[in-house]
């Protein structure tokens, strides 16, 4: 009987306490003619819905765990001055706003929205643009950022901030935005069990993704294309990285997917196409590469000495200028049943798997990667001459880095 | 003038039946056809062309130029007993070789093109760069061979000196860029060997070619430098009048000896 009437008296209090609060209309001519009035006379739970309008906002504070929709876009500008919202009570919804023109500094990260120790908050299908910061998540906890159109017009890596920007947090699920011209498109540092699906992030001055110390981290059916350098994983353990397109970053120090101080992760069916360098390994161990498409990159997987026990397994390596590169002739990662389109070898068994190992890193590899210039030789008849006498007889180039079973087929 | 055009009209008309021009434009023809189906996409296409590019097509035209210089031997002391002018003679027979190899390579390696792929925007620089500096590796390399024939009247000694332009035009000096590489790693060598490789004909092909075909994009800071000079306009001006100089000099100089030349 106790049991019963406290379950009654549990189901009465989440009743109070879900009951949805009342809402308050902000309009331009209306009673409530900004968000700072409405959030002022709002209580936690209410929703304030804020009618299409350009409404002057400058470092307005949230502090009540309140829902603000946008209806017709409404426009938050800071014209320059400052951040435009800053949360600071958890159970905040932001959707449907357009937020723009937060102030660029050399001190301060100002941001289009910024989110300061809180948890369980959702910004949704709002429209960031040009900001300082885009989003700017601080100490938080189980926050979804999902649908916004975040787009800035950065010129300068010093002088552009990021467009989702994640410091000390956890749970992060960003998922479907879109980031364009800012410096980074998602930036974690000390972030981790963040879940990062279906953005796309173009033209970023430096990274489309960058990870720093951002542990267990999980990101797939991402778009990455034509930003300075990709995507950037450093200093991290246990990332999942699947189903993501790298395409198109190109560029002096360019790559598609840049490892480093990376363990025990997984890339998973991945498609690296038109980068310089599909995916740069330093100082990267046990790492699975398996079912990934390197297509017509510069340089599609390059390796350096001191990456170790890594995996590349049933790649597809199809028209990259080099395979593999490396600057060691020791070798301790592992090749196996990966499709290159440069293996001549026979398959007398049929076993699906070429009966004579083959060498991906070319002596034109081990020279240009030791000597630059002489990059003005490719394609030439020497080099070529070069490189099936060494193939023939390998000297220069690591002997144990072979994949024994080479595919026939694409893998991808 | 009027000569030289006759001239050129008559050795046309030979060479349009020989069976070496016929089985050059079969070659490219069934080549990139072959390629097309093999490999599909076009930018493959056109760096499988640009290998025989810089490989064959130089020793063919360095042996087919010697070899008809030296069989039109009979011809050629028959012509100088009318009133021919020798340069006119000279350049009459080297136009009438040169011109349908160009053709054939030409028209050999467009047809599939026209055929297999749509020839969208993207095709058509790489496409037709190759076509310009393959036709400028023909008229080169028989510039060359006639260069090699009129000052070596010995037929055997005369494809020996062929063979080794050849060798050395396209294997030597890739080896000699490679060495200067190696002993000058450490001073910043894009510029110079930018310079030394358009001193030979089938490197600035080569790399002219690959620059506009998008593969020297990936190729990170060098490849830009390169891309950099050779992709302006500048710099295409700079890579053909040096790929022109390469076939009027050994012709100049030929017709020189030619004309003082006791047949």
């Amino acid at each position: 009987m106790i049991r019963l009437l406290f379950f009654l008296f549990l189901l009465g209090v989440s009743f109070i306490s879900t009951t949805p609060g009342k809402t308050l209309v902000v309009q331009p001519n209306g009673k409530f003619k900004s968000l700072a009035t409405a959030l002022e006379a709002a209580a936690d739970y209410d929703t304030i819905i804020v009618k299409s309008g350009k409404y002057k906002t400058n470092n307005l504070i949230i502090e009540k765990s309140v829902t603000i929709i946008g209806e017709g876009l409404p426009v938050f500008d800071a014209a320059g001055k400052g951040s435009v919202l800053i949360v600071r009570s958890s159970f905040v919804t932001l959707k449907g706003l357009k937020i723009i023109n937060s102030e660029y500094s050399f001190r301060t990260d100002f941001a289009g929205v910024r989110l300061e120790d809180v948890s369980n908050c959702t910004i949704s299908d709002n429209q960031f643009y040009n900001n300082f910061f885009g989003l700017y998540l601080q100490r938080t906890n189980d926050i979804v950022v999902t649908g916004n159109n975040i787009l800035s017009f950065a010129t300068a890596q010093a002088s552009s901030g990021n467009g989702i920007h994640l410091w000390y947090c956890k749970n992060t699920i960003i998922n479907g935005n879109t980031i364009a011209g800012h410096r980074d498109g998602i930036y974690l540092e000390f972030s981790s069990k963040n879940d990062i699906f279906g953005n796309v992030a173009k033209r970023n001055l430096r990274y489309g993704l960058h990870f720093m110390f951002a542990d267990s981290s999980v990101y797939y059916n991402n778009k990455f294309f034509k930003n300075a350098a990709g995507v950037a994983v450093m200093y991290s353990e246990f990332i999942d990285m699947h189903n993501n397109l790298f395409f198109d970053n190109k560029g002096t120090s360019s790559y598609g997917l840049l490892l480093k101080e990376i363990r025990r992760s997984v890339i998973s069916g991945n498609k690296f196409i038109e980068n310089t360098k599909g995916i740069f390994l330093e100082a990267s161990d046990k790492i699975t590469l398996k079912n990934n498409l390197f297509q017509k990159n510069g340089w599609a997987i390059l390796l350096m000495s001191n990456s170790m026990e890594n995996n590349f397994e049933r790649n597809t390596f199809i028209g990259n200028n080099f395979d593999v590169a490396t600057n060691s002739s020791q070798n301790y990662n592992t090749f196996t049943m990966n499709y290159w389109d440069n293996y001549e070898g026979y398959d007398l068994n049929k076993d699906g798997y070429g009966d004579v190992p083959f060498h991906p890193v070319s002596l034109f590899s081990v020279v240009v990667t030791e000597y630059k210039p002489t990059l003005i030789l490719m394609r030439g008849l020497f080099t070529r001459l070069l490189d099936i006498a060494e193939r023939v007889f390998p000297s220069l180039t690591p002997k144990q880095l072979i994949d024994e079973k080479p595919a026939m087929k694409r893998t991808v | 003038m009027h000569n030289l055009k006759k001239i050129i009209n008559y050795q046309l008309r030979d060479a349009f039946r020989s069976k070496l021009v016929i089985f050059y434009f079969l070659f490219f023809l069934v080549f990139t056809s072959l390629m097309f189906r093999f490999i599909g996409e076009t930018s493959g296409v056109i760096t499988n062309i640009l290998n025989i590019n810089v490989s064959f097509v130089p020793l063919l035209t360095l042996l087919y130029g010697t070899t008809f210089f030296y069989n039109s031997r009979g011809y050629i002391l028959f012509m100088l007993t009318q009133p021919v002018r020798r340069t006119d003679l000279f350049l009459g027979i080297w136009g009438g070789v040169a011109i349908p190899l160009v053709l054939a390579q030409l028209v050999g390696v467009l047809l599939p093109f026209i055929f297999f792929s749509r020839l969208t925007g993207d095709a058509i620089v790489p496409l037709i760069s190759l076509l310009v500096t393959g036709s400028f590796i023909v008229t080169v390399f028989l510039a060359l061979a006639f260069f090699v024939a009129v000052w070596q009247d010995d037929k055997a000694k005369g494809f020996g000196v062929a063979i080794t332009v050849w060798f050395l035009m396209a294997l030597l000096y890739d080896g000699f860029i490679l060495a200067i590489s190696i002993f000058f790693a450490d001073y910043p060598l894009e510029t110079p060997l930018l310079i030394i490789s358009t001193l030979n004909p089938i490197d600035l092909a080569r790399i002219f070619c690959l620059i506009h075909m998008d593969a020297s994009a990936l190729m990170g800071y060098t490849g830009a430098v390169f891309k950099s000079y050779l992709q302006s306009t500048a710099g295409s001006i700079v890579a053909i009048v040096a790929l022109l100089l390469w076939t009027s000099i050994p012709l100049t100089l030929s017709v020189l000896k030619f004309k003082k030349k006791d047949l």
